[in-house]
């Protein structure tokens, strides 16, 4: 920086303005021409990456988990290798992915962001403000997990629900746009989407009676676009599937990134539970849209149709497994699909431009509460499975058969990879509330000591919903890594016993493994630098970065 | 020998829209530590239009080439803050140099046994109570409990906040609105400087420097830039082996490798690596 030539009166009234600078009292300079939001990152090629980006927060915007990298192979990955580590002060639990645009990786934990040389992991940018006393529920945790790009600009939320942009050349704060207030139980824990030039993301609280949005922000300036209500206030339409008091405190949050198809043009986005998460007595009826899937149609948020997973969710299910869309041949015929393994034990396959539903295969082994899925794709109940004030013992658990992990397709051998959870849970209900600074979960859930949960690795095939192998793995079985899938012939996944480890993707032969000794609370990535690829994985509070030798 | 290098602005007066260069270009004087050849290891850049003002969209590199040599006016008025009782503060330094500077340093920002104790960016532990608490107990990472009365607790720690007071809350007196119309005209600060989402982005965020900063750590940045130590910042200029030169702001910087964001091209990390093994790349070696 040049020094200041200055009277001595005008450097007093330098340091005067300057001393008096912060973020409740700001004077901003009067900038002649506003500055424009320059090149940068366009979102064709975010749809499109270039090889080796991995520019939303699953690396590819219809959210499946599959690279078309392949330098590191079947063949070589016996030697991938660590090559750098970057921790993160403060973050005892990432839950980041980081995204990679051109050499530079943006990695977050609550309310900080970084940018750094993807190459070898030394920072470039650090952005952080205080986290915020007085969040309740998941934003309490210091969860962040991770950012959007568009431009010259990252997208990321706060802990306090807000969505703030960042220039990504130097981390300075562009925009800051409160999305709903903390007070009311809001938080921001998720990466957030950019379609078009509209910046996505809902919010948490979804098991503290926050009601649930997906709300649109225009990049470059954070005015909102659109808010799409993810359940119905008191009163209007769809408030008949909601009798009874909850719909005061409904939740359906969309607290996990969602998807776009630019074939169909439209967004979809996963819901959240009902509230109290399991006390449905004065929410009766199907309680609209919770653990569900919407379309929408992106320059208006308007709803092109909906699916719901569990109607009358009363075990915390939420929906918000990513809706992966894949092209594929259905039944030999080729069709848009929408594939998502969902927290209540069962594998759905849908059209993802009609919505309409085409397969509902378990999943889980440990399954107790529905016998099937009918042909409308809804449940078939298995009766006494409410949970109750003496306790009900229910397959899979709250935490459900799998969860937010991320999970992959591969067209080379047809199958979709999950992380599947065998658990059950003996759920009680309550009478308990809504009250201010709580959770409102209406009753509880606990495993049964005798009946740990255990984690599998399952590959399952998409025309049939059947199991073609698994991996079991040991350790406590409450791990929340995910996975991906690589035109290398390999799937990448976060073992229960805290290791990295590389399988075959066609027999799931293990291959590679490196112990980070953490429990698990994010999903990995790859990326290209310097034609080189790389695999990335928060593991603890550290980033880790491989590469072959 | 080729050399990495520091640009040094030294000072003269200019026009300070597009001034003509003026005084001699004594611009490069280098670090010893850093004379050493660079290659360039991996390149990765973006073309971007940086967000500049009035239509300048090369105005970055353009800008930097004339980087101008600038004179600075020494004066000084800072005055003794409102609501503090210059008695109370003499007394309280007293017993900072006695007790507290041996560790601390005489200014409390950090000596060779203890942490900076005067920095506005760990507000965590600036609380009145959280001192008396650390003063009259000691701390678990080895600062020894000083139990001292009471009264002289208070006059300890009514010094010790003074030192640490961020700016906002000793705000020198001044015309703020003639500040900020320097600040974004004649000062030209925010081609560098964003405050509030507005101006550019290669020096650092302005916009909570006064609850980041003390008084003296603003004024020393204005006037004597460099010494505020903002890692990330330095404006550098590199030799390549293939003799060009790169300019821009290192914003990372090892013994084996540096993040340079040129500015010609906004988004664009350069890593070049030593190459110090190489004699053949390398002639003066």
């Amino acid at each position: 920086m040049p020094a200041v030539t200055a009277r001595d009166e005008e450097m007093r009234d330098l340091l005067a303005y300057l001393s008096r600078l912060t973020r409740d009292n700001q004077i901003t300079p009067e900038i002649a021409e506003a500055p424009s939001a320059g090149a940068g990152l366009s979102f064709e090629q975010i749809v499109h990456p270039k090889l080796g980006n991995w520019p939303t927060y699953h690396g590819n915007i219809g959210g499946n988990r599959h690279s078309p990298l392949s330098e590191i192979n079947t063949s070589n990955v016996a030697s991938l290798a660590a090559k750098w580590l970057f921790p993160i002060p403060g973050g005892q639990r990432l839950e980041v992915t980081p995204l990679v645009v051109d050499g530079v990786m943006y990695v977050t934990m609550a309310n900080e962001a970084y940018a750094v040389d993807a190459k070898n992991g030394r920072e470039i940018w650090h952005y952080s403000r205080p986290l915020t006393s007085g969040v309740v529920g998941d934003a309490a945790s210091k969860i962040n997990r991770g950012v959007a790009v568009l431009g010259d600009k990252v997208f990321m939320l706060t802990d306090d629900a807000h969505m703030i942009a960042l220039s990504r050349i130097g981390g300075q704060l562009l925009w800051d746009t409160q999305m709903a207030d903390y007070k009311q139980h809001y938080g921001g824990t998720s990466a957030p989407l950019v379609v078009k030039d509209l910046v996505l993301a809902g919010t948490s609280g979804g098991d503290e009676g926050a009601r649930g949005f997906l709300d649109a922000f225009n990049v470059n300036t954070g005015k909102r676009a659109w808010r799409f209500w993810m359940m119905p206030a008191k009163g209007e339409p769809l408030s008949e599937t909601w009798m009874g008091r909850a719909i005061e405190h409904g939740c359906v949050t969309a607290w996990l990134t969602g998807s776009y198809d630019p074939e169909t043009g439209l967004i979809y986005w996963p819901t959240g539970n009902p509230c109290p998460d399991f006390n449905g007595d004065e929410r009766k009826g199907d309680n609209l849209y919770s653990s569900s899937v919407v379309a929408l149609e992106p320059a208006t948020g308007k709803l092109r149709w909906y699916f719901q997973f569990s109607p009358h969710d009363l075990h915390d299910w939420d929906a918000t497994e990513t809706p992966m869309l894949v092209n594929a041949d259905w039944h030999g015929q080729p069709r848009k699909l929408l594939l998502q393994a969902n927290r209540n034990g069962f594998f759905y396959v849908l059209d993802r431009v009609t919505g309409e539903f085409l397969l509902g295969q378990p999943f889980a082994k440990k399954l107790t509460w529905a016998s099937g899925i009918d042909a409308k794709g809804r449940p078939i109940l298995v009766p006494g499975q409410e949970p109750s004030v003496e306790g009900t013992k229910t397959c899979p658990a709250t935490s459900g058969a799998t969860n937010w992990m991320s999970s992959a397709y591969s067209s080379a051998t047809g199958l979709y990879y999950v992380m599947a959870r065998e658990s059950c849970a003996i759920f009680t209900k309550s009478d308990a509330w809504w009250e201010p600074g709580k959770s409102f979960y209406g009753g509880g859930a606990r495993l049964d000591p005798a009946e740990p949960p255990q984690k599998f690795l399952r590959a399952i095939d998409i025309q049939t919903g059947k199991i073609a192998w698994e991996i079991p793995q040991i350790g406590g079985g409450s791990t929340w890594g995910g996975l991906i899938s690589t035109a290398g012939g390999l799937v990448f996944y976060c073992d229960d016993s805290g290791a990295f480890a590389a399988i075959d993707a066609r027999n799931g032969k293990p291959l590679w493994n490196f112990h980070t000794n953490q429990l698990w609370h994010a999903s990995p990535m790859t990326y290209l630098v310097d034609g080189k690829q790389y695999l990335a994985v928060a593991a603890g509070s550290n980033i880790i970065a491989f590469a072959l030798p | 020998m080729h050399s990495l290098c520091i640009f040094q602005q030294t000072f003269a007066r200019a026009k300070w829209r597009f001034p003509n260069m003026v005084a001699s270009r004594k611009l490069e004087s280098c670090f010893p530590l850093q004379n050493r050849m660079w290659g360039i290891d991996h390149e990765y850049c973006e073309a971007v239009n940086l967000p500049t003002r009035r239509g300048l969209n090369s105005g970055i590199g353009e800008i930097s080439k004339e980087m101008k040599i600038y004179r600075v006016i020494l004066v000084a008025f800072l005055s003794v803050p409102q609501g503090i009782v210059a008695q109370d503060l003499a007394a309280g330094k007293t017993q900072f140099v006695a007790l507290c500077s041996g560790c601390h340093g005489s200014d409390g920002a950090g000596g060779e046994h203890g942490p900076n104790i005067v920095d506005p960016g760990r507000p965590a532990r600036g609380g009145r109570e959280n001192l008396i608490e650390v003063i009259k107990h000691g701390t678990e990472s080895g600062m020894p409990a000083f139990p001292l009365p009471e009264n002289q607790i208070a006059t300890l720690v009514a010094y010790v906040r003074d030192l640490r007071a961020p700016a906002a809350e000793r705000p020198p007196q001044g015309n703020a609105e003639n500040g900020a119309r320097f600040f974004a005209g004649q000062g030209d600060c925010t081609r560098c400087h964003m405050v509030n989402g507005s101006g550019g982005t290669l020096g650092p965020d302005l916009s909570n420097i006064g609850r980041e900063r003390r008084v003296q750590q603003i004024e020393q940045a204005l006037r004597q830039p460099g010494t505020s130590g903002m890692a990330g910042y330095q404006a550098v200029s590199l030799r390549l082996l293939d003799g060009s030169t790169v300019r821009g702001v290192a914003r990372n910087e090892s013994t084996f490798d540096l993040q340079l964001q040129t500015f010609e091209t906004a988004i664009c990390v350069r890593s070049p690596r030593a190459r110090s093994r190489s004699s053949r790349a390398s002639p003066s070696r």
